[in-house]
């Protein structure tokens, strides 16, 4: 049985290595915006919470034309903060369980559907492939994976941003949402196929990989 | 429990501005209609706007207002939750206290507004003009403020949780620079409020 859990989407960032004018989750990959590709994946959750700073009004508007029952969460300072500090915010007062998402991760819709499926504490990972990696060791243990541990030095996963976590495993006043997951290691480790979009290239690249994904 | 809720009234638990529908009663609506946007949206300053707006409305009757305040459509799902929370909740509005004397005495809970003077059922003047961040002095508890215009910055701005309403109309602009959440409909609203509890 699935238990009730709140989706964070976490959009409030500047993206300003993109060089686009918007906020990264109204970037139009695979034929729509990044937020509704989130959207779709997750409208069956009755307590989604979109996290915004940057461009908030225009991201309101994408995200009210499909739908109204949305928490939208300010974190005001954006410029000067990261994703710890907006996934801080949105899970107060949120569920026990709750799902991170970036706004800015393209994810094939049918890993993201099971990972959302499953109740167990997890992370998603993917094969390295950004400039600037949080990389994951992994180790397997009774037919599953767990990560064991994160780091900025080398690897061959690296971790995608997604989590579904215990809401009080999110402490604010770290620096990165890894430093905070650190103590709650090992945790079950779930491959995901996805683009993250920081850079122009990884647009680029992420539009070739939609057209084949979707 | 540990907050207490403040819900401004026009356009939060009204589904219609107020202003706007008794001036029908004098064929200017159009004309208050855009006054009261302008003020929402915080191009006019409250007090200014609100005394212009009462001096174009006072030859109306009271009574005449009382009813027709009465019968304007109210969200079903924020009724529910005020009713469910009678002790825990407070009207915060600007507007006048003996136009919306019906429609809150139905409602039932603590109501924060503006005061008139009056002679029977003649309307004279405005006696005060609410300042809605009071209410975070007079709640016991600390407070969870619901609004959608310009007049309810401070208000928002003053309360540990701020909530920009949507669900009438887009709330102002500068809400949306101080509120904590931003939620555009009645039924996510209360959801949230609950989870809040």
């Amino acid at each position: 049985m699935q238990i009730s859990k709140t989706i964070v989407i976490n959009c409030a960032g500047m993206g300003s290595r993109l060089g686009f004018g918007h906020t990264k989750a109204l970037l139009e990959i695979g034929g729509k915006p990044l937020i509704l590709h989130h959207l779709d994946q997750v409208k069956d959750y009755e307590d989604v919470r979109v996290v915004v700073g940057f461009d908030a009004q225009e991201l309101i508007n994408e995200v009210l034309k499909h739908r109204k029952n949305i928490v939208f969460v300010f974190n005001h300072d954006y410029q000067t903060t990261g994703t710890l500090a907006s996934l801080s915010l949105a899970t107060k007062y949120a569920k026990d369980k709750i799902v991170s998402l970036d706004g800015d991760l393209l994810i094939k819709p049918n890993d993201l559907k099971g990972f959302l499926s499953a109740d167990e504490d997890q992370i998603g990972y993917c094969d390295a492939y950004t400039e600037d990696p949080v990389f994951v060791k992994l180790k397997k243990k009774q037919n599953k994976c767990f990560a064991t541990q994160f780091t900025r030095k080398s690897g061959k996963y690296e971790w995608t941003g997604l989590v579904q976590i215990n809401k009080k495993s999110i402490i604010a006043g770290k620096k990165h949402v890894y430093h905070t997951l650190e103590k709650h290691l090992p945790i079950q480790a779930t491959k995901i196929a996805c683009r993250e979009i920081d850079t122009p290239n990884d647009l680029i690249e992420a539009m070739k990989w939609a057209r084949e994904v979707f | 429990m540990k907050f207490n809720f403040a819900f401004d009234l026009d356009g939060t638990i009204t589904k219609k501005e107020v202003l706007p529908i008794i001036a029908k009663e004098l064929g200017i609506h159009k004309e208050m209609a855009e006054l009261t946007r302008k003020t929402m949206d915080g191009d006019i300053p409250f007090n200014q706007s609100f005394t212009k707006r009462v001096d174009m409305l006072k030859s109306v009757p009271i009574s005449r207002v009382q009813k027709i305040v009465d019968a304007i459509p109210i969200s079903s799902t924020i009724l529910s939750f005020l009713e469910e929370n009678k002790d825990r909740c407070y009207i915060v509005t600007g507007n006048l206290d003996v136009w919306i004397k019906l429609l809150v005495e139905r409602i039932g809970v603590n109501v924060l507004c503006s005061t008139a003077n009056f002679k029977g059922d003649k309307l004279l003047g405005i006696n005060s003009i609410l300042r809605k961040k009071d209410v975070h002095e007079i709640s016991n508890k600390p407070i969870i403020a619901v609004g959608d215009g310009h007049n309810d910055l401070e208000m928002i701005m003053a309360a540990p949780i701020g909530i920009a309403y949507g669900g009438v109309h887009k709330p102002a602009e500068s809400l949306l620079t101080v509120a904590n959440y931003a939620i555009y409909n009645d039924e996510e609203l209360c959801r949230f409020l609950k989870q809040l509890s």
